[in-house]
Order: structure tokens, then sequence, then C-alpha cells
């Protein structure tokens, strides 16, 4: 008895399991990849503990039973000559043998016993909403970047969704500065929810190719965030820790507002970064009576340039960290965005004109007095 | 590249000359600068000539060196008074060049390339400056030319001090000739641990080490092996000039206990005070730093133990309260636990800017301006005027520190 698979589609499979496998880990069976085989169907499995990833495929046989495949498994189908791929597994002894064309593979499985159950399967109960893909991974890549990366305050490395009255709100912030995305649907009236999800988990949901843009299924259970589509399964554990208000902090009216063409401002930025100076990576934006001037310098020399802006309001000169503005710039599809500044010590915040539904609010750098 | 002319001018038995050169009643005593021998300031910091010839060296504890010259002349040190005479040398060293660079408090560099050497040869000007320095101030000073700053530096200390003209010049001809006889010790840069190393892989002498491949060097020390074989071989590529004189990139302070700690709560009482000094001055050159680094000399002198560790700040600051923690972590780790003589703490990474933060404590705001506060008191009404209870603990230093500088009296 042996299973008969596509290779590229296994290949598809293991690898976008095999991104969340832990490099090390003091848990031995968790670096490998679990494989549960029922007649016409196989199913692989992945967790780091954190996040949890599952891929669904077919395969002619019939074959039924379960095995952990060393992450070897990964390079050995990657290079593997044939189109089609025959695995037989000696499901006693969890020997396995790969062939196809000329090659021929034994490599050693272990036992599933030990491998731990993630909770939130797709057959539990639970708050579920259903969102386009493509809405939500725009949602995610214009919010998660702004999440903390250090250790030091563990709110800050989760992104918090949030439900309420139909509207779905992503918020993250490392405390230097804060991304808010909203999107609004009538299917999600009467539901409500607020989650803390690693900031982590979604940039390697992010990463997770599809093709297909199936929607998105999102589901609670017990501690712990499912998202379905098509034939992937990805759930990851919640943060537990308060998230703080983040609506205080954002200043109802601005003194100055710019409007800048998104592609100069993202060269005009990058191009200043080059010289900009220090860990702050700090440079000198001046909105001056008809234009917005950008000044970097350090040990290295330095640089200045100007480009042509919309201005409401006052002229207002600050430092900000470079590399802030354009994490956020890389991420925008539109044509323009605005820029508004509150004053000396006062944030910027940036949006898309004609939008509501985003900001990103990024503190100046002071000088120390 | 034409060759380049560097001097090196060494005051000898400088904080002793200048006390000579203040009191001349002293002069031909043999003298020594020392702080109060009932403490651990009871050590040599200077001995004149006429000390150090009966044996007299700097470093000694005071009762050791009453033994050996029992009518020695014990002389309170006057930082403040060093410190301008220096100032004043630099001043009579400008007038031969600009390029002046003050490498120590005794020790200063001269650049002279392609300057008018009054008198015509480097050791016409050597002496000029000797005979200037000597009528001004009263003070011998020694000077070692070179072909850069390295080779100017050994011709002082390893020839010119010993010299009865005070001068002597090295160059490239003569470097390998002359120094390469010399015990290993003696090379620049080279200190009792390297001297240690190197015995250990056979090298006694400066020329064993100039005849080791330069890999070796490399391979077991880094940079700083592959520099001690550049300095071997008498090449530096160093220079003298404005440019060397770089913005200060830390703040540090370090303290030599009145006696050897072994105390855990003392010594991190001493901490916390060195600490919040360093965090003051850095706040008094509006600077916030993002790195902190913890340094602890162990007691035994013939045998330096201690430590010295950094660690990245997650936030640039100069707060003592957000960085103390940091350096108790540091301490707690790495600490022997064997008696200290010495503990400093240094905030490197100084930065202007600081990246303003969302308000989602309040707190911060406040502390910031009680910390600006107490600065402003403790500027107007002096170091003592404020300062934290634990200083009046046993073994707190603060007090006893104040109005000092370097520890020594002003």
């Amino acid at each position: 008895m042996q299973l008969v698979i596509n290779s590229m589609e296994f290949k598809n499979c293991l690898e976008s399991v095999e991104k969340i496998l832990p490099t090390r880990s003091a848990m031995q069976v968790i670096n490998n990849i679990y494989l549960d085989v029922k007649p016409g169907l196989l199913v692989v499995a992945a967790t780091n503990l954190e996040m949890y990833i599952k891929r669904k495929m077919n395969y002619c046989g019939e074959e039924d039973g379960k095995v952990l495949l060393p992450p070897k498994i990964v390079d050995i189908i990657r290079h593997f000559p044939t189109d089609e791929v025959k695995i037989k597994i000696n499901w006693d002894n969890k020997r396995i043998e790969i062939s196809g064309g000329q090659a021929q593979f034994h490599i050693f499985g272990s036992d599933t016993e030990d491998f731990p159950i993630f909770l939130g399967q797709e057959n539990t109960s639970g708050e579920e909403i259903v969102i386009e893909q493509g809405l939500f991974k725009k949602m995610l890549r214009m919010v998660v970047f702004a999440a903390s990366t250090e250790e030091t305050r563990p709110a800050f490395n989760g992104m918090l969704i949030s439900l309420d009255g139909g509207t779905l709100t992503f918020t993250a912030s490392d405390t230097y500065r804060l991304a808010v995305k909203k999107a609004f649907s009538d299917h999600w009236q009467g539901k409500s929810f607020r989650l803390l999800v690693p900031a982590r988990t979604m940039k390697e949901f992010l990463r997770l190719t599809n093709e297909s843009n199936l929607p998105v299924k999102l589901k609670i259970n017990n501690n712990v965030l499912s998202f379905q589509f098509g034939d992937v399964f990805f759930a990851t554990r919640l943060i537990e820790e308060k998230y703080p208000d983040v609506s205080s902090v954002i200043p109802k009216e601005y003194k100055t507002r710019i409007t800048v063409e998104k592609k100069m401002l993202e060269e005009m930025v990058a191009r200043a970064n080059l010289l900009a100076d220090g860990k702050n990576q700090a440079v000198h934006f001046a909105v001056r009576e008809n234009d917005l001037q950008i000044k970097a310098g350090g040990q290295e020399g330095r640089m200045e340039e100007v480009l042509t802006v919309e201005r409401e309001g006052k002229i207002q000169e600050l430092y900000v960290n470079s590399r802030y503005v354009l994490d956020l710039i890389k991420q925008v599809d539109e044509e323009e965005v605005s820029i508004d500044f509150h004053g000396d010590g006062g944030p910027l915040i940036f949006r898309i004109p004609g939008r509501q539904d985003y900001l990103y609010l990024i503190l100046p750098i002071k000088k120390v007095i | 590249m034409s060759s380049k002319t560097i001097f090196l001018a060494d005051m000898e038995s400088f904080y002793a000359s200048v006390e000579t050169a203040r009191n001349p009643s002293l002069r031909g005593k043999p003298v020594a600068v020392c702080g109060d021998p009932a403490l651990r300031h009871g050590i040599i910091l200077a001995a004149s000539r006429e000390a150090k010839a009966l044996g007299v060296k700097t470093g000694q504890p005071a009762w050791e060196a009453q033994r050996m010259c029992p009518w020695i002349i014990f002389v309170h040190p006057h930082m403040q008074l060093y410190i301008d005479y220096s100032l004043r040398i630099t001043t009579i060293f400008e007038q031969f060049t600009d390029r002046v660079l003050p490498y120590s408090i005794d020790e200063q560099f001269l650049d002279l390339s392609g300057s008018f050497l009054p008198g015509g040869s480097p050791r016409a000007t050597a002496q000029l400056l000797i005979e200037n320095i000597w009528s001004e101030t009263g003070i011998r000073c020694r000077i070692g030319v070179g072909e850069n700053p390295l080779q100017a530096k050994m011709a002082c200390d390893c020839f010119a001090k010993k010299r009865p003209d005070l001068f002597f010049e090295l160059n490239s001809a003569n470097y390998a000739n002359l120094t390469w006889p010399l015990p290993i010790g003696s090379l620049f840069g080279v200190g009792y641990r390297m001297v240690r190393n190197f015995q250990r892989i056979g090298v006694r002498t400066i020329g064993h080490l100039a005849a080791l491949p330069r890999d070796i060097l490399r391979r077991r020390w880094g940079i700083s092996g592959e520099v001690l074989w550049l300095n071997a071989q008498g090449i530096d590529y160093s220079s003298v000039g404005p440019d060397q004189i770089q913005e200060q990139k830390g703040v540090g302070h370090t303290a030599t206990l009145p006696r050897d700690y072994r105390n855990q709560q003392e010594i991190e009482l001493v901490l916390l005070e060195i600490t919040e000094e360093v965090c003051q001055r850095t706040r008094r050159r509006q600077k916030i730093g993002t790195t902190v680094h913890l340094h602890c000399r162990g007691a035994d002198f013939d045998h330096p133990g201690g430590f010295s560790r950094q660690k990245k700040l997650p936030e640039a600051t100069a707060n003592a309260m957000t960085i103390y923690p940091t350096i108790l972590n540091l301490f707690r780790q790495h600490w022997d636990r064997k008696p200290l003589r010495a503990v400093g703490v240094s905030l490197n990474g100084l930065t202007d800017y600081r990246q303003l933060r969302l308000p989602f404590s309040a707190c911060a705001a406040k502390e910031e301006s009680l910390i600006r506060t107490a600065d402003q008191l403790r500027e107007r009404f002096g170091k003592t005027s404020l300062f934290r209870a634990s200083s009046l603990r046993p073994g707190a230093q603060l007090l006893q520190r104040a109005g000092k500088i370097g520890g020594h009296d002003a």
C-alpha cells in the first residue's frame, strides 16, 4: 500500500508549514511535521506552541494513520525529480520510503503520541466572522509593522483586533508610533470581541502564500484565534495583557496639514535615510511656505531636498525617525498621503486623503534639554 | 607620504613638580603628593625626583614610602591647580604649533611637521620648548620625537626620561635597533596582562613580537593584537590634529573606595551614588545615553581581579533610576563576591535627541520635571544640597567625595 502524491502540491503544503517550525526547541517533538493520513486525504501540520498551521490536500490511495516527519522531508520533496511521489509508510516502525523515478529515500519518522494538541480546531464552536482575504491582508499590512519587537512590555508585542457595532479595528503600537485601521460590514453587526494577537504570528500569516482569494473565517475559541481559508487552517494563541486605550493619545485637531505624492515622499525619505544619524535615524522635516524640506546629516555628511506640497495651517518643523516614515509609505497603495502636524512635541499623523478608516501616528524626536 | 615630526612632551613628576614650583622651599627635597594616609587616599599620587631616587613609587601606600624615607614631605593634592598648570603648558605649546593634543594631564602631543622649527632641528626646538616650560612653570619636561605619535611616545618613555638632555629622537631607521632589545612590557599598549600573555608564548622582548607573523596576533587577539604588532614595528597610523579631539562619546565615573568593600549592600549603595553622578553629568551636557558600562576592580593589587561589562538599554536615557536596575543586574551577575577596591559606571552612546513616547503612562512627564528640579537645586546650592537618604548609610561615598576632583582634594 502506498500514497501517490503530486509533488508540487505536496511541496507547497510542506513549505507553508515549515516556516513556523521552531529552529531549536527543547521540546524535540515539535521540530517535526505532523502527517495525518485518511483515505484520499492527507493533512500536514506544525506548531511552535504559539501558533499552529495545518494544510490539507488530496492524494491517491487508501492509507490510514499518523506519523511525525523529520523536517528534512521538506528538502527531499523540494529536490524530488518527478512530478509524482510515491510514499510507503510502515505504520508499525514508522519507516518511510519515498520513491519516484530512479530516486529512493528511506527516512525515519516518529510516533505522534507526544505531539501537542492545539486548541481551537475547526469543529469547535465559538464567535466567528468572515472577511475577504484581500481586505484582511491589506489591513494587516497597514498595521502590524507598528507593533514592538522588544520584549520589555508584552502588550505592545501584540496587535489588537476588536469588533464592535459592525466595525472591525486593528491597532498596533510600540509606544513610539501607532497604527489604526478600520473596516465595516453589515454582516458583523451584533458581534463584539477584543483580542490581543501576537504581531509575530500575524507577520507569519502575511507570508503564507495562497493563490486563492477565498474569504477568511476568524473564530475565537478559548484563548485561541483561528483563521481558516480554503485548505489552510492557521491558529494563534492570544496575549493575556491589558491593552491601553489608544483613542486618548490621538489629537482631534491638527495645526498643520500637508498633502504629498506618495511616491515622491517615499523616494525622498529613502534618500534622507541614507545619511540619517544614529539609532533614531532622525531626519528634519520643515513645512515651509509652499514646500516640505527634508534634511538629514551626521558624521558622514549632510543632505537636503525639497518637495512642493499643499499646505493648510501653520508652518512647522521637527525631527522624526525616517525608518518609521518608510515603514508606512512602503505599504501604501494609494497615490497620495496627508500628514498632520500638532505643534512641536505633538505627533505626526499620516492618513490617506479622502479616507477615514486609517491613521498612522509617529511621535517626533526632540532635542534633549 | 612625507614623514611627520611628532613630539611628545611629558612633565616630570607632574603633581610633585607643581607643588615644588608653588612652594620653592620644597626644592631639592623628597616630596610626595598623597591624600589622607588614614584612608585609602593615602597612596602616593606623585613623587619628586629626589623621592624617586630613594625608591618611592607612584601608587605606593604612604606608610611604605615613609619607611623608605622617613624625612619625606607629604603634600595634599590640589587637583584644580594641576589642571590650571596643564592648561598653561598647552598655551605655551600652542606658540609653536596649532596641532597640540593633550593626551593626559601631564602628557601632550605636538605635531610640528611642516612647521617652522625654531633652531632648525627637532633637537634644538625641543631644547627651546624644555627651556620655555622650565622658565614659565618651573617644571622639567621631557620630549620624545618620532615620525608618528607612537615613536614619539616610545622615544620619551624608554629613552628621553633617562637622558640628561631630556630629549630623544626615534625614526623608522633606528626604531628597530633601539627598541627591539627592550623587554616586551616597555612597548606602548602592553600592560600587565598582555605581558603575561606574551610571556606564555615566548615573547619577552619587543623584537620577539616584531618577528612573529602578523596573522598570529590577529587570530589570537583581534585588532588590538594587530595594533600591538604594528607598535612593535614602529608603525602608527594615527595623527595629531584638531580632528583627533573627537566628541566625547560617554560620561563615566570611577570611585576608589576608602577601604576594600565586601558587603553587597554597601557596594550597591556606592553604585547608586555613582550612577546618579554619571546621570547628572550626562544631563548637564544635555545628552542621554544608550549603553551602560559597569567596571569593578578587585582589592588584590598584585592580581587585579574584577570585571568590566556593558549592556545596551532598551531606550536612551539619563535617568538614574531607569539605569540603576540594569547596573544592579550586571553587578549581581558578574561579581565573584571578592572584595572590591574601586567601582565605576559609565553611560555611553550619547545622543542629543530623544524619541518621544505616547503618554500611555502619564507619570513619565512628572518624573522628568522632578529630575530637572533636583538638578537645578544642586546646580545652585551644591552637590550635597539634595541627595538620597541612602547616602547617609554606612559605606556611602557621596558626602566624602563632594568637592573633590577625581577623588582628590581640589
